[in-house]
């Protein structure tokens, strides 16, 4: 009897003690898709906000897009402001990207990353981009035909060019990986618009969590050939041969690659090993592809290309002071006093660099 | 107050003679009583017109007593071809074999002796397949309302001398017959004793049905979850006592009951015994997933679109919010709605005559359940959800363990509605915490889950094959454990020797 | 002095394992990286082996003082100290494990409020989780370890899912091994402490057990499966995190939890949050029974009323600690109690009763020889 009676008491507890908890009914909340930080001259901060709504009658499978924006000093703040020009209350659980102009990325991200690490209800896969120019937030409003949402296309637009290859990947939880890691810079991708089209059109390369320069598509590939391994990409190079200018299309390409650090001598001299194996997709010049010999010029070409960009690229990193390679966290993985001071300061810029590439080109397609 | 009256009825026995037991017989217009001139002697004879098979006293008794030359009443009873008769001058005797369908013949107007013959009207029906435990293969017999055809049925099934039957009388107004039934040297004593121990102290008035004899024999009736197995199968029984468990039949009803039981054995039907052991283990599992899904699937979803909003992938988050823009009701509102529509169609097929009722029941919710997505009731997507929830629901073996599983997703669903998650896995912890205290006959509910018993795994969650079976359940305790000698039927032999 | 228990209430013998892991792990595991990290850096995974290490002596310390004295903590500490110090001692034993339950149940409500629920009001959960408690421990310690056994069972699909944010995984952060000095890894092993905590409860229900005497293999392998497990989530977590980025996480098993992303739900630390309760449940379970197990021993008093002031006892703490920084300093101080008992005062109480029990035999030898 007793226990019945503390069984019910307990049931009618949970109904009282929860009667007043604050639901989030998926209809009922402004779900934030994609949101931008933009600097402002007044206040310091702009962000904006998308998420999908939908007309209270008829057409229901018709999603569409409500925008919203606000200034304020801190990220918390501006989230606060934003909820007054909502009809419901906005909420970060979905969000899947984040959006910073360049101007405000100049000045540092942290502080806007930070509370959105720190909020529990934002997951730590959304996208990080950066945008050139000073207007993230126009990049959400842009126009981008029927049914088309940019908190949906945006996002998508940048992981297929991760799958693909293109960038390398990364996302806020490798975002503050690098930033948080005395070894190792982070880098976002690159959003520019043109005329109503968003394209993706490259690198943006961190010092820590400063905007510092930024590399076109076909550096983005090689970075991420040096950084990662890579699966299924797609790139175009130019061979020479016998004074003829052509472009070789490569797919199914997989890259490997072997960071090794040389400490024998009085700098450290860092080795990256890449492998490439790939596929000939589209060729335009007018060599005859099976012969052994010419597909093995045309290797060669490929890999002199790929390492001497390569090393120019490190060249460059290291003179701008970043690491987006994880130089340091190499160099750190094989010393016991490692002080990120002396690395800094000293020891990068004095490092040396080689890149060596084998490529493999495996076939040349069904046809000749 | 009744038993006061029953008790006053009994002392008032005590004192009466014959004439004043057929003097209250006579109140019923149904107690017939004529006078019979055998040798010219005043004979008489009385019965329940209702309680006596009238053909066989016109052909088989009649006959002999007019026609025989008997002077006394033991000449007559001799000459009268039934075995069950007798003399008796004790009218209480007479009292309770006229009621089982006694005819009564005696001498005179006040008769200190008389005799009761037996032709007592059996109505019972036939022997029928079972409607309520179906199979597709496997035995099609069913117990009927008579406990000597039930028992009958059984010792076919264990031809054994050591197949054991107790019987007793239940219940002060209806004195119903029960039978206990177990294999002496298999069952546990303990276990034994604890049903007839139970049994015999009940002392509820009417028992009307087996089933509620398992109710009140229970161990702990404020739980939701049957102890015991009812069944209408004979040979499910007659496989149940083999194993060492206890059953008991009562007469008039037609299920047998059996324990002790676990909550695993709820979800195997006897079917999973009659067909190869892989498809019988699919099935078993698909039934606990069922089960899971069942219990689950409502409120997860209320929990989801309530308060974690975050775990909805991208791709479906558009989906949802489109099937559930229109509509005006929190989600455990919706919920409810058809959860009930559901409930209350499955009530009214049960009340249908026939099966068709129940088929058409289901159909008719998926009717209603349209429209109201249609009229902007309910979502489409928790439609499906519910749905498949109930038909889930249904795939339980045993009727009473499927009712409670419909009747546990309640508290779960308001439990998600109001802390979503956190609240289904605390209701979960409570029901399983439940689930551990519970014990059938004083052996552990939730074994082989806990206490973890290895030996029982083999025919819980799926059915492995016959040759691993060779000792009876542990949980049972029973007195002779093996059922075949292990080492010797799993020998393998050389290739071709 | 000390009736043997009775058979039915007896359990078997390999669920110490169950009994030994299911106490350790709990609200430790959520978070206990970042105060490992912090001493011992990215070498954290051999200060939690290290500790591992030290559990196992300390069982081992412990089927020393059970064995000897063939009872439990009560009797032990009797046997040692005498009727009133050692019933003294025993009541600050007792004492701890309701404080040791009531941290698990305060750090588990501040979980759900600051990741799920912010509104959920504390007084409300702390006295349905008080109901819900009553009704298992008054099941008995049967019902107790059949809940332990269950809340390691079911939390192993939570395991595997711990694998999949290797995708991220970096191991190269953890090289070169060995890059800090002893006394920092020691350091960062005393760290864990907390999240090991928990195994001294195989005092009071040691009684318990069926076969007592051969547990101790069991108890080593519970043990075992603790620091593999440990150490697992800590490669991981490494491999996962930058240092830096790892103490800017205060719960870096929840935040692994979250980049999870499966096919038909996203953010898996909602549903590792729900999962999460069956493994603190056995946790303050056991510790309240034990808390009221011990006062019955000590003042020969119902189970059950000891088992209600344990209760109210709890829900006051918690509600005594409605912010984030009382509960970090009262864990801070339960660990460290909890250090100072299991570690340093079990060895100790091992070797009194050696001389105790030698002194006894001395002058049992005496009398008999005079």
């Amino acid at each position: 009897m007793n226990k019945r009676l503390l069984c019910s008491l307990l049931v009618l507890l949970l109904f009282v003690l929860s009667g007043c908890l604050e639901t989030r009914v998926v209809d009922e909340v402004s779900m934030i898709r994609a949101a931008a930080f933009d600097f402002d001259k007044e206040k310091g901060l702009k962000f904006t906000v998308t998420f999908p709504t939908f007309p209270e009658q008829g057409q229901e499978q018709e999603l569409q897009q409500g925008i919203i924006s606000a200034t304020g000093e801190t990220a918390k703040g501006t989230r606060i402001s934003l909820n007054k020009q909502s009809q419901k209350p906005v909420r970060f659980g979905q969000l899947r990207l984040l959006l910073f102009s360049q101007e405000l990325a100049e000045q540092g991200v942290e502080n806007t990353v930070r509370p959105m690490y720190r909020d529990p209800s934002v997951g730590n896969r959304i996208l990080l981009a950066v945008v050139e120019g000073n207007d993230a937030g126009a990049l959400l409003d842009s126009d981008l035909g029927i049914g088309e949402l940019a908190g949906v296309y945006i996002p998508e637009l940048i992981e297929q060019n991760y799958d693909t290859s293109i960038l390398p990947p990364t996302n806020m939880h490798e975002f503050l990986f690098s930033l948080y890691n005395d070894g190792r810079d982070p880098y976002l991708p690159l959003l520019e618009q043109t005329d109503d089209r968003i394209s993706v059109i490259g690198t943006a390369l961190f010092d820590g969590e400063r905007y510092h320069s930024k590399l076109d598509l076909n550096d983005s590939f090689i970075l991420k050939m040096m950084i990662d391994t890579t699966r299924q990409a797609v790139q175009q190079f130019e061979v020479e041969y016998e004074d003829e200018q052509s472009y070789v299309v490569l797919e199914k390409l997989h890259s490997d690659v072997k960071r090794n650090l040389d400490k024998s001598g009085d700098v450290p001299v860092f080795t990256l090993d890449i492998s490439i194996k790939g596929a000939i997709e589209d060729y335009n010049g007018k060599m005859n592809l099976d012969q052994a010999d010419i597909i093995k010029e045309m290797e060669q070409s490929i890999e002199e290309q790929i390492a001497n960009r390569g090393q120019e690229l490190l060249v460059q990193f290291q003179e701008g002071g970043i690491d987006p390679v994880g130089m340091g966290e190499k160099y750190r993985s094989t010393t016991r006093d490692w002080d990120p001071e002396e690395w800094e300061s000293s020891l990068y810029a004095s490092a040396e660099f080689n890149v060596h590439v084998n490529v493999k080109i495996i076939q040349s397609g069904a046809i000749e | 107050m009744l038993g006061r009256w029953l008790l006053k009825q009994i002392q008032d026995k005590r004192k009466e003679t014959l004439q004043d037991a057929l003097q209250m017989f006579q109140q019923s217009s149904d107690f017939v009583m004529h006078d019979l001139s055998i040798a010219s002697k005043g004979f008489h004879i009385a019965y329940f017109q209702t309680l006596i098979d009238t053909d066989r006293l016109n052909k088989d008794i009649l006959p002999f007593i007019t026609e025989s030359e008997s002077q006394t009443l033991e000449e007559i009873v001799r000459d009268i071809p039934i075995q069950a008769k007798e003399i008796t001058k004790s009218p209480n005797d007479l009292r309770k074999k006229v009621m089982q369908g006694f005819i009564v013949i005696f001498e005179g107007g006040n008769p200190s002796k008389c005799a009761i013959v037996e032709v007592a009207l059996d109505s019972g029906r036939e022997v029928a397949p079972s409607e309520n435990e179906f199979t597709v293969n496997g035995p099609q017999e069913s117990f009927i309302e008579s406990i000597d055809t039930n028992i009958n049925l059984i010792r076919k099934r264990l031809p054994l001398p050591q197949l054991k039957i107790k019987e007793m009388k239940l219940g002060k107004m209806t004195q119903t017959r029960v039978s206990l039934l177990y294999i002496d040297g298999i069952v546990d004593k303990e276990n034994l004793k604890t049903v007839e121990q139970r049994l015999s102290d009940i002392e509820f008035d009417q028992v009307i049905d087996s089933n509620s004899l398992a109710q009140m024999i229970s161990d702990n009736q404020m739980s939701v979850f049957p102890q015991m197995i009812n069944t209408q199968r004979p040979e499910r029984v007659a496989a149940a006592i083999a194993e060492g468990k206890v059953a008991f039949l009562a007469d008039g009803s037609p299920e047998a009951i059996f324990g002790p039981t676990t909550l695993v054995e709820f979800f195997s039907s006897l079917e999973d015994y009659y067909m190869s052991w892989h498809i019988s283990s699919s099935v078993r599992l698909l039934r606990f997933f069922a089960v899971a899904f069942s219990v689950f699937a409502t409120p997860v979803y209320v929990a989801v679109l309530t308060f974690h909003y975050e775990l909805i992938p991208r791709d479906l988050l558009s989906t949802i919010i489109a099937s559930r823009s229109n509509i005006p009701f929190p989600p455990i509102i919706e919920a409810i709605f058809l959860e009930l529509t559901i409930e209350l169609l499955r009530e009214a097929g049960a009340r249908l005559p026939t099966k068709v009722g129940q088929t058409i029941g289901i159909v008719g919710g998926i009717v209603i359940g349209q429209a109201s997505v249609e009229a902007g009731l309910t979502s489409n997507i928790l439609l499906i959800i519910v749905a498949l929830a109930a038909l889930a629901s249904f795939t339980t073996p045993v009727y009473q363990m499927g009712n409670t599983i419909r009747l546990i997703r309640f508290p779960i669903l308001i439990a998600a509605a109001f802390t979503g998650g956190v609240g289904i896995a605390f209701f979960a912890l409570v029901t399983i915490a439940h689930l551990l205290q519970l014990k059938s006959l004083g052996r552990p509910y939730f074994e082989p889950i806990f206490p973890p018993r290895l030996t029982d795994w083999k025919d819980a969650f799926v059915r492995l094959p016959f040759n691993w079976m060779s000792s009876r359940p542990v949980y049972l305790r029973p007195r002779d454990k093996g059922r075949f000698n292990f080492s010797r039927a799993s020998k393998k032999h050389d290739i071709d020797e | 002095m000390d009736n043997p228990i009775k058979e039915k209430y007896l359990v078997s013998g390999f669920l110490t394992l169950f009994l030994i892991n299911g106490m350790q792990v709990g609200m430790g595991v959520l978070s206990y990286q970042r105060t490992v990290v912090k001493s011992a850096g990215y070498d954290a995974w051999i200060s939690v082996l290290m500790a591992g290490m030290v559990v196992h002596l300390v069982i081992a310390c412990m089927y020393i003082l059970l064995k000897r004295s063939n009872g439990d903590l009560i009797s032990i500490h009797q046997q040692i100290f005498g009727k009133w110090l050692g019933n003294t001692l025993s009541f600050f034993a007792c004492l701890y494990f309701v404080v040791l339950g009531t941290t698990v149940l305060r750090g588990y409500i501040e979980i759900v409020q600051v990741w799920m629920f912010p509104d959920l009001p504390t007084w409300g959960m702390a006295i349905v989780a008080a109901a819900f408690f009553y009704y298992v421990v008054s099941g008995g310690f049967r019902t107790v370890v059949g809940l332990t056994f269950l809340g390691v069972i079911i939390p192993i699909v939570l395991v595997p899912i711990l694998l999949l944010p290797l995708e991220f995984a970096n191991f190269i952060n953890m090289l070169p091994i060995w890059k800090h000095s002893i006394v920092e890894l020691a350091l960062g092993a005393k760290e864990t402490t907390l999240s090991f905590l928990g195994f001294e409860l195989l005092l009071l229900y040691y009684p318990f057990l069926k076969n007592k005497e051969l547990t101790q293999k069991w108890a080593h392998f519970g043990a075992a499966m603790t620091t593999i497990s440990y150490t697992g989530l800590m490669v991981v977590s490494l491999a996962f995190y930058s240092e830096e980025q790892l103490n800017r996480t205060i719960w870096a098993t929840l935040t692994l939890y979250k980049v999870v992303q499966l096919p038909f739900l996203e953010r898996f630390e909602y549903i590792g949050i729900s999962l999460w309760m069956f493994l603190i449940v056995p946790n303050i379970a056991l510790a309240l029974w034990a808390a009221s197990r011990c006062a019955k021993r000590i003042f020969q008093m119902n189970q059950r009323i000891a088992l209600v002031i344990s209760l109210a006892l709890m829900v006051i703490i918690v509600l005594l600690m409605p912010t984030r920084q009382e509960v970090g300093l009262v864990d801070m101080w339960v660990g460290e109690i909890g250090f100072y008992l299991v570690f340093v005062y079990i060895p100790i109480l091992v070797v009194l009763q050696a001389i105790v029990l030698k002194f006894r035999r001395g002058s049992h030898e005496q009398t008999t020889t005079m």
